[in-house]
């Protein structure tokens, strides 16, 4: 026959696939297993012969007749809609929700799951492979994550901004030591590279770290005598304490930064360091103040947000008064007001044009600012500054909001013309920032504020690796996803379980106390917390077929993704099935025919679904797990407490399970230690070995040779086994391989009357109870032991 | 005909529906004769009377109007009471030529006139008589063949290969096992030939069954029943009882009751049921005739098929008089839908859509019409000019199939019917291959759009590439064709479309779509404001679009027109 114009020879009863696999070419398919016959259910295989048009190739005899391509437009066009509609299906996440909020991408679950198992540290290493502030951003992140997260369908959001901040602040109290002698060890070997940092805030760190890791020389300028940048000069102490800021920054330089403090960069500047360094990186920040256009720069008790936060931070300021008005409704809004009450002052009002609706800043944080006593005036905007040199009163225009969006994607605003005027010692306006620099510069990296506009800490440092990444290979991140409707993941058993709360630091004086209010969690409430997670995201996106061809041919995960069927994730002891991913390819019913037939597949059109009539606990399922070997979309996956996102490619060792020591495929985690699933290589394997590995029982100490005991089906003429051989997917295997292998289910003496008659009998039995002396009978004399333990 | 004083009450399931077991209790049990139904399913509960040589066709009867029947039997004359029921009067040909006016009735010869429970009734008629020939071995396999191929019949199951191949191949294999199969799973909404044709004429399905197992070499004759069709089961039922009593027949005929899924009618999806394992289909080649039920050499044939076989094989160089090019002979309509006269019309090849449809319903209030049951294609009014013809109709989009026939009147929505069908298709894919699971899925959400008004021009464009993408990619023919009602009212109604993207509805079917408004003329008389179930009709008359329900009570009982739709 003719593939792609080239003859090629066909084998009695092959299919087209069958000839283009054998030849190397490559077809994709999701429902093909060269172990049965074809089910041709997904139509991803198909092919275009010059006669008969596109025909799927798993399931058309091959014949000198067809004269076939495998790749066109057309094909393509096909494969993708033939994708997007299996996805349409597929309602199921890639990623965890938190995750994929996450400007940064952080794998929340990972951590969330590393301070469940009391490994703070390991969570630590988990949120540093994406943001290096960990006890920052656990503190000052308006968590999108939590926004979310899946949790909120049952009862409410898990605490992930705590959590984090509990990873971070344990970590630097116990490991600090630790955590340095470990992130040394992850350094790359220079790479001669030398790159200069200008601007040592939130993003301009977050650049040095990742780089010093990648093997760059990093120099660091910064105008200031300290680091930080915003971190240290705008958010006030009582929210970020700066001991904990200090002792994060200090991790990342420690790293071997080096660090120009009070260098003021300018144009020029910038132009010799060019020459210095292979790559120059602005990131100074959004310091720039949009101003209220009532002529307010000549008014000596109007100031500008960031300005009163950096001159208190810097200890510049002696303002006195009874009276602070505030204007605007962000973060600095609400720093500024809380500030004032903090240097004494007594009434502080927040005056913001739309409601507190609307406001852009915290939701606790407002909160807060409620319960300090701080006044918040909705709907009014200044319109004109009452007194000269010092202001008296500022004249406000009464609101309206309006149902028209602006450009902000804000609601609009229009003056009523009522007017109303309000008396104040000090006026303090947050009316927004502007990037610091005013002109684009040629030849240099631009990122954070200064690139993006004000926003958030989580923001820059996404920012900072997006703009490095160009040249940093590993912090380039999938953009795939597919998506899941919120309310289907829940599982059945799903409980209502109440958010561990966290205690706040009384005060009765406020002035003068910058102490952090937020309290740290103890650690049985993290770790209940953590326990709330429900383990959202997928573990098998590195095998997921139905992920790689939708990257590969482009397809739109939401296509057609207007209506899903819900339904709950049927979980036994080690092993689930998730129904909203299967693509019914029917793969997995012809595996387990060959088992324990559990499955088979249920209800017609949009609603049919693979079932084990009705749970798999109450189904002939023996969790072999062979399934999950050959699930194409991770619809029967292991139950891991871990995410798999970034697991370690798998090698082969045998099973220590018993003496048939069946190929294992191992997968472990990023570092090698933890195993974190087993997979079947060339043969079926059971559920024991499987499960044994992924738990880590301990190894029998018995050398097998030593004993002399066939554990190779190859030359031997019969089996007796002590296990249950019903259960044993591999037993099976090898009998409908070799149908002259006698078989034989130990479970009484007598039964072993029958040994002697065979040259190369086989045993198989539980290898961790075995009794060495027992195999040493048999070794011997092909007698009958006297007792074993278990019969 | 022969019929002596004797009243025919036909109890098919459109008589029982209709009330006729009601009355068979009222009459004498000598005077009347049980037979299946005549395919004049709009009469019901009908019967013919025959009084010396005149024939009655009464309709729509009931058990008060049996005394006034009997008046007939008693005094020569029917009673003038029941006169209005008389919907026909005068000798048998005037009977045929009227009643079944614009039909040649060659398949539906025998039903509605012979009792189906009494074998002797269609061993009178002249049946049974090739089948003695058979088991005598008085006809050669090679005549009845050639006798077959002659008459160019085609199978009518819907696909329209010509039914000698088929036997001829299976003739041709050499296998232990061969099976012949029944093929009575009719699933079409608004198809009822074959249940009618199992019902009121067993004999003839069997009969043909048997000479096709005779001419094949078929071991095992098989007849796939729907399960819904408890009547037709049971008259089988009987009927192979008998007919293995009468002629001490000794083969292997057995029922296989069908599930209740459309897909099944499919043949490899029949197979793979008839093995026990679930209805789904696979991919042909290999064809049932190369390996078909537990990999034997296997031959599906239709109800309506076999059963004109028997008159084929009586009347030799008969049946190909009759017909149009490839396609000879006569095919059975069943009309159901918009019209006045729906039932079965049996109507030779080469007449055209319009012929039939004017003898049902007056042509003027004809919108369109769907051929082909939920996988045929809707034809405008114009193409109702189009010849039947397998050829001839499948170059307009729509599929002969199974010879459903729904006339669509002009207060139908086109989206709406396809929406219908859609559902009907996207709820009976057997869910094995991607297209047609979540393809006819998907293309349903897309109409539910379009009849809410909320799609767009690129979502008619969406739909339009993914019912060809459904109907080039699916595994099977009913997936294959499924898009077709889609493909149809796009090519023949893209207009309706267009007009449903900006929100109009001109049938005023799709609710969402859907506006009730009091207008000026009102004369403030409550009536609508009291039936309204939600209360949505203000005392300033006017209705609240958001409460309404558009139900339309109030334009119902609106006895000045006050109530508009939009």
């Amino acid at each position: 026959m003719k593939i792609n114009g080239k003859d090629y020879k066909i084998i009695n009863g092959e299919s087209i696939l069958d000839v283009a696999n054998r030849n190397n070419i490559k077809i994709p398919t999701l429902c093909y297993d060269k172990r049965f016959t074809h089910t041709t259910s997904c139509f991803i295989c198909i092919v275009k012969d010059k006669d008969r048009g596109l025909i799927p190739s798993c399931s058309s005899p091959a014949s000198d007749a067809l004269d076939i391509i495998t790749e066109s437009e057309e094909i393509s066009k096909y494969r993708k809609l033939c994708l997007e509609l299996l996805l349409a299906e597929h309602d199921a996440d890639c990623f965890s929700t938190c995750k994929t909020s996450c400007p940064a991408g952080i794998d929340v679950r990972t951590y969330i799951l590393n301070v469940r198992q009391d490994k703070e540290f390991d969570g630590f290493l988990t949120i540093r492979k994406n943001n290096p502030f960990v006890s920052v951003v656990g503190r000052v992140c308006p968590a999108f994550c939590e926004k979310d997260c899946n949790r909120n369908a049952i009862d409410e959001t898990l605490s992930i901004r705590l959590l984090k901040r509990h990873i971070g602040d344990t970590v630097y109290k116990k490991y600090d030591d630790k955590l340095f002698k470990h992130e040394l060890t992850l350094k790359k070997d220079k790479n001669g590279e030398s790159i200069a940092i200008i601007g040592a805030g939130p993003a301009g760190l977050t650049a040095a770290y990742y780089l010093i890791l990648e093997g760059f020389d990093v120099t660091i300028y910064e105008k200031e005598k300290e680091l930080g940048g915003m971190l240290k000069f705008c958010i006030p102490s009582y929210r970020l304490p700066r001991d904990i800021l200090n002792t994060e920054i200090n991790s990342i330089i420690r790293l071997g930064i080096n660090v120009k403090l009070n260098e003021e960069i300018n144009e020029e500047k910038i132009d010799k360091l060019k020459k210095e360094y292979s790559k120059v990186i602005v990131a100074t920040g959004a310091w720039k103040e949009s101003g209220l256009w009532l002529g307010e720069d000549k008014y000596k008790n109007i100031i500008p947000a960031l300005k009163f936060l950096y001159n208190v931070e810097k200890k510049k300021f002696n303002l006195e008064g009874k009276s602070g008005i505030v204007i605007g409704g962000g973060n600095s809004a609400i720093d500024s007001a809380r500030v004032l009450l903090r240097l004494g002052f007594k009434d502080v009002k927040i005056l913001y044009r739309r409601t507190i609706k609307e406001m852009p800043a915290l939701e606790h944080e407002i909160l807060d600012a409620k319960t300090e006593g701080i006044k918040i005036v909705e709907l009014v905007s200044p319109v004109e500054i009452i007194g000269d040199k010092f202001a008296k009163s500022i004249k406000f225009e009464k609101m309206k909001v309006l149902d028209e969006i602006d450009n902000s994607g804000r609601a609009k605003v229009k003056g009523l013309g009522v007017f109303e005027e309000y008396n104040s010692d000090v006026f303090i306006y947050a009316t927004g920032q502007k990037p610091s620099l005013d002109k684009k510069i040629e030849e240099v990296i631009l990122c954070g504020d200064v690139l993006n506009g004000a926003s958030t800490v989580i923001e820059a440092v996404s920012s900072a690796k997006k703009a490095i990444s160009n040249f940093v290979d590993n912090l380039k991140f999938e953009k795939f996803h597919s998506t899941r409707e919120k309310l289907s993941l829940l599982n059945e058993e799903n409980e209502i379980i109440k958010k561990e709360k966290i205690d706040f630091l009384k005060l009765n004086n406020l002035k003068d106390n910058f102490e952090e209010l937020e309290l740290l969690y103890k650690k049985e409430s993290a770790i209940k917390e953590a326990s709330r997670c429900l383990n959202c995201g997928c573990n098998d996106l590195d095998n997921c077929k139905l992920r790689s061809y939708s990257i590969e041919y482009k397809s739109d995960p939401n296509a057609f993704k207007t209506s899903v069927n819900k339904y709950y994730i049927d979980s036994l002891k080690n092993m689930s099935h998730d129904s909203s991913k299967c693509i019914k390819c029917g793969i997995c019913i012809n595996v387990c025919s060959g088992i324990v037939s559990a499955l088979s597949l249920i209800n017609r059109g949009f609603n049919s679904k693979v079932s084990a009539f009705d749970k798999l606990k109450d189904s002939s399922c023996i969790e072999c797990g062979m399934c999950i070997d050959s699930c194409p979309t991770g619809a029967f996956s292991e139950n891991l407490n871990q995410s798999t996102w970034d697991m370690k490619d798998f090698y082969v060792e045998e099973c220590q399970g018993c003496v048939l020591k069946c190929k294992l495929k191992i997968y472990k985690d990023k570092n090698g230690e933890k195993i974190l699933r087993v997979r079947s290589f060339d043969t079926p394997i059971c559920g024991f070995g499987r499960w044994g590995t992924v738990y880590g029982f301990k190894k029998v100490d018995i050398n097998l040779e030593e004993f002399n005991i066939v554990s190779n089906f190859s030359g031997s003429d019969a089996i007796f086994s002590f296990l249950d051989i019903n259960l044993n997917p591999r037993i099976k295997y090898e009998i409908e391989k070799n149908k002259d292998l006698k078989l034989f289910y130990i479970k009484s003496l007598k039964d072993l009357e029958k040994v002697k008659k065979y040259k190369n009998p086989i045993f198989i039995f539980d290898m961790f109870n075995i009794d060495k002396e027992y195999l040493l009978k048999i070794k011997q004399n092909k007698v009958l032991p006297t007792a074993y333990k278990n019969i | 005909m022969n019929i002596e004083n004797k009243i025919i009450l036909t109890t098919g399931t459109c008589g029982i529906a209709a009330g006729a077991l009601d009355l068979i209790n009222t009459f004498d049990k000598d005077f009347i004769k049980i037979t299946g139904c005549m395919g004049l399913c709009f009469l019901e509960p009908m019967a013919v009377l025959q009084y010396e040589d005149t024939f009655y066709l009464l309709k729509k009867l009931k058990k008060e109007d049996t005394p006034f029947v009997m008046n007939l039997f008693k005094k020569g004359i029917l009673a003038n009471e029941i006169k209005d029921k008389v919907y026909f009067k005068g000798s048998y040909n005037e009977f045929i030529n009227e009643v079944f006016s614009g039909q040649r009735r060659k398949t539906l010869r025998n039903i509605g006139w012979i009792d189906p429970l009494n074998i002797e009734d269609y061993i009178k008629s002249g049946g049974y008589e090739i089948l003695k020939k058979c088991l005598t071995g008085d006809i050669s396999k090679e005549k009845l063949l050639s006798y077959l191929k002659d008459s160019g019949l085609r199978g009518r199951g819907g696909a329209g290969f010509p039914t000698y191949k088929k036997w001829e191949m299976l003739k041709s294999k050499n296998f232990d096992k061969k099976y012949i199969v029944c093929n009575g799973d009719e699933g079409d909404p608004g198809a009822f030939m074959d249940r009618s044709l199992m019902e009121g004429d067993p004999h003839s399905v069997l009969e043909g069954l048997l000479i096709g197992a005779y001419v094949t070499g078929a071991t095992n004759c098989i007849i796939y029943l729907r399960a819904e069709y408890p009547l037709a089961l049971k008259t089988i039922r009987k009927a192979i009882i008998d007919l293995k009593d009468r002629f001490k027949l000794n083969v292997d005929i057995s029922i296989f009751e069908g599930a209740g899924a459309f897909v099944c009618g499919e043949e490899t999806a029949l197979i793979n049921s008839i093995e026990g394992k679930r209805g789904m289909p696979k991919i042909r080649p290999p064809y049932p005739i190369d390996s078909g039920i537990f990999g034997n050499p296997t031959c599906i044939n239709n109800v309506e098929t076999l059963s004109i076989i028997p008159w084929i094989m009586k009347n030799p160089n008969e049946y190909e008089k009759l017909g149009y090019k490839n396609s000879r002979g006569t095919k059975v309509f069943s009309i159901a839908g918009k019209v006045d006269k729906g039932g079965l019309f049996e109507v030779e090849f080469g007449k055209t859509l319009r012929d039939v449809i004017d003898k049902v319903v007056d042509f003027n209030k004809v919108k369109a019409a769907q051929i082909g049951g939920p996988s045929g294609g809707c034809l405008s009014k114009d193409l109702l000019n189009t010849k039947i013809d397998y050829e001839e109709l499948s170059k307009t989009g729509a599929i002969l199939g199974s010879g459903g026939m729904v006339v669509i009147d002009k207060n139908a929505c086109m989206i709406d019917m396809a929406k219908f069908f859609m559902e009907f298709n996207s709820k009976e894919s057997c869910g094995k291959c991607t297209f047609c699971r979540v393809g006819t899925k998907k293309i349903l959400e897309l109409l539910v759009d379009f009849s809410k008004g909320v799609a767009s021009l690129e979502d008619l464009q969406k739909l339009e590439e993914l019912s060809i993408a459904v109907s080039k990619l699916s595994l099977c023919g009913l997936g294959k064709t499924s898009p077709n009602p889609v493909l149809t009212t796009i090519k023949y109604f893209k207009n309706e479309y267009l007009e449903h993207i900006e929100g109009k509805c001109k049938s005023h079917v799709c609710k969402e779509l859907l506006k009730y408004k009091i207008l000026s003329s009102c004369v403030k008389c409550k009536a609508c404001m009291k039936k309204c179930p939600v209360n949505a009709i203000s005392s300033d008359f006017i209705i609240d679009q958001n409460k309404c329900v558009k139900c339309g009570v109030c334009f119902e009982v609106c006895k000045f027109s006050s109530v508009s739709k939009e």
